[in-house]
Parts: structure tokens; C-alpha cells; sequence
């Protein structure tokens, strides 16, 4: 599996880049512009990214436009439906409303609520069919991790 | 031997931010003296309770404050009056710092071992996640303190709402609230609130800073 981190903050970061690593290869960016090109790029050479997760709010351009962004360029490749890249959404925003727009309206797959724990990390990646159920995940030191996008 | 009192004073506020009474005392900051005789591993310690006045009386422990005399582990020491308590994996003989709260403080130190846990007690991976924490707090209170200054709303909430995210991955809910109340404010224009907001948020910062110190100081680190 190819994931894609999007945070701003280096914290949350890591610990989504160390649980996410033994699923597969993780690469990280710290925006939503950056996140935009990481998936484009991996996209036009052929090697899509399954899983996306996004914060919310970030610099330069935030998760939600990055996530119009990224639905815009899935469109034009006529990826719909369960063609669709996964996206979780990840946020410490109280505001059911902003949580709401990007997760119904804006077209991601799921969201998070921050402090971002194992359990609920994994729960999440099985309703999205992206792991199995009651399968666990061990932390583990970068065995995957791909420096490509790595802008920390 | 039991250990005994040997500072006092008033400290800033801690963990005031959610269930305590409406009116707590001050938090207090006491010196545990910890004596050469002491066995490596326990200490007991009598008398903070009682010395402190009514209780309940609860305790965070901000440890490795006197490096010189060997102290590098930090961790939580619970104390309701007028019961002993039990100071736990002392490192050895010196000056330990009691920042002592009453009511119902926020146990910062006691989450941040449920977050170490949740990482499987990988404590240099801890150590590095708290490192990156403090990197990023620094950087974001410059951000915070100049958009006051400048009454920049949106860089106000933007900084805010970063600081209320950091603090909730390590579990620091009383910065996270006052982050929370800020970012607010911020959005809404509310200068002299945000001005008090800030100050409220430094005092939090700095108890912060106080505790990790001590908390990273007994971790070894990864690449050593």
C-alpha cells in the first residue's frame, strides 16, 4: 500500500508515519499544495497513492481545498467512485460544520479527530476496507518510508 | 529515612483549565529533598500533604532539576492528604521539584504515560515525538505572540488552532483549551481577551517546558 501524509504538524506526523509504516510506504509533505503535487505526481507515473491523509487545516493551502484539488484531477481522469484514492481527513477543529463540509461534501472518504490513536486509526482503515478487521499494527521505525516527498 | 521539605513558594497556575473547583489555591512548588542514604528505586515521603494544608492534595513531579546530583527520571508522584506518597524509579540521591496543585489539576504526566504506552513503550520514539512537540510550540508562540501584536485575526486562529492541535497529540489538554479559547477569540476580534488568552497560554507553555525537560531527561535517546 502507498500512503500519503499531509500535516503541518511534525508531532502528528510521526506518530501517523510510524503507524501507518508497517501497512506500507509512507511518504510525507507538510501542506496542502504540497500534497496536491505529491499526488499528482504519483498519479501521471502510474503509482497512485491508496490512501491519503489529510489535516485539515495547514499552511500554504489547506486539507479542504487539497482535497477539492485532488477530486478535481480524479475526475479528469474519470477515477469515480470506488476508483476514488482513500482520504482521511485529520483534524483537532471543534467545529462539527468544518468536519462535516469536508467529509460530506468535499468528497473524503473518512476523518479523524485529533490526538490521532492506534485503535481509531485502525478501526478507521478497516471500515474504509483498506485493512482487515482485528488485524493489528506493531510501531515500527521507518520500514517503509520514502523520502520522496519527505519536506520535514 | 524519609525525605523532607526544603523550599517552598508560589508557582504558576497548573492545570487549571477544566475540572477543578471555580476558586483553587495557588499550586505551590515544594523541594523533596531526596538524601544520599536513600535506596535507589522507592522513595517514600511523608508530610507534603500535611505541610500544604487541606486536600485533596494532588502532586506532578518535575524531576532532573538538579543534574549535577544525578537526576534523570522523571515521574508522577500522587499525594492525597494527609496520606504519604510514594515516589517511584528515583534515580539517585539530590533535589527533586514538587509543582504541587490542588483539586483536580490536569495530570499532564500521567497522559503522556498513557501516550508512551499507546507507542508501546517505545520511549525514544516518545523522546523524539516531545522533541518535535517543543520545536513546533516555540516556533508557533512567535507566530501567536506577533499576530496579536498585529491583530491579524487569521494568523491569530491559524496559530491558535495549530497550538490546540500539537497540544492534543501529547495530550496537554489545559494548553489545548486555552489554545481553544484563543483561536476563538482570535476569530472574533477580541483583542484584550486574546492579550489575556496569550499570557494564560505562556503559563502553560513554560509548565509544560518544565515537566518535559525533566520527562526527556530521563529517556535515553535513539541515536546516542
Amino acid at each position: 500500500m502507498k500512503i500519503l501524509i499531509a500535516e503541518d504538524d511534525s508531532a502528528s506526523r510521526l506518530i501517523l508515519q510510524i503507524s501507518l509504516s508497517p501497512l506500507g510506504e509512507t511518504h510525507t509533505v507538510v501542506n496542502g499544495k504540497e500534497a496536491v503535487e505529491a499526488f499528482k505526481m504519483a498519479l501521471f507515473t502510474g503509482r497512485p497513492f491508496d490512501l491519503i491523509c489529510l489535516d485539515v487545516m495547514m499552511p500554504e493551502m489547506d486539507g479542504r481545498e487539497a482535497l477539492r484539488q485532488i477530486r478535481q484531477v480524479e475526475k479528469e481522469f474519470g477515477l469515480e467512485g470506488s476508483a476514488e484514492t482513500r482520504i482521511i481527513m485529520t483534524t483537532a477543529l471543534d467545529d462539527p460544520k468544518t468536519v462535516v463540509d469536508s467529509f460530506y461534501r468535499g468528497g473524503a472518504t473518512s476523518y479523524l479527530v485529533k490526538p490521532i490513536r492506534k485503535n481509531s486509526l485502525l478501526e478507521e482503515l478497516a471500515k474504509i476496507g483498506l485493512r482487515g478487521k482485528g488485524e493489528g499494527i506493531r510501531f515500527e521505525r521507518d520500514p517503509g518510508h520514502e523520502e520522496g516527498f519527505d519536506h520535514r | 529515612m524519609p525525605a523532607g521539605i526544603v523550599g517552598g513558594g508560589v508557582e504558576e497556575e497548573f492545570g487549571h483549565g477544566g475540572c477543578g473547583p471555580a476558586v483553587a489555591p495557588a499550586p505551590e512548588v515544594v523541594g523533596l529533598e531526596v538524601m544520599p542514604e536513600e535506596p535507589v528505586g522507592l522513595l517514600e515521603f511523608f508530610a507534603v500533604g500535611e505541610q500544604l494544608g487541606e486536600g485533596p492534595v494532588e502532586v506532578d513531579l518535575v524531576a532532573g532539576v538538579a543534574p549535577g546530583l544525578g537526576l534523570e527520571v522523571a515521574d508522577h508522584v500522587h499525594i492525597v492528604h494527609p496520606v504519604a506518597g510514594v515516589l517511584r524509579h528515583a534515580a539517585g540521591p539530590g533535589l527533586f521539584e514538587l509543582v504541587v496543585g490542588h483539586g483536580q489539576p490536569d495530570f499532564f504526566i500521567d497522559r503522556l504515560l498513557g501516550v508512551a504506552e499507546e507507542l508501546e513503550g517505545d520511549e525514544p520514539l516518545m523522546k523524539e515525538i516531545l522533541s518535535k512537540f517543543r520545536e513546533d510550540l516555540a516556533a508557533r508562540f512567535g507566530g501567536l505572540r506577533q499576530a496579536v501584536l498585529e491583530k491579524d485575526a487569521a494568523q491569530v486562529q491559524r496559530q491558535a488552532h495549530s497550538i490546540k492541535g500539537s497540544a492534543a497529540t501529547v495530550r496537554a489538554k489545559a494548553l489545548q483549551r486555552a489554545a481553544g479559547r484563543m483561536e476563538l477569540a482570535g476569530g472574533e476580534g477580541r483583542w484584550p481577551e486574546t492579550g489575556s488568552l496569550l499570557g494564560k497560554m505562556e503559563e502553560e507553555r513554560k509548565t509544560l517546558e518544565r515537566i518535559l525537560e525533566g520527562y526527556l531527561r530521563g529517556i535515553p535517546g535513539r541515536t546516542a
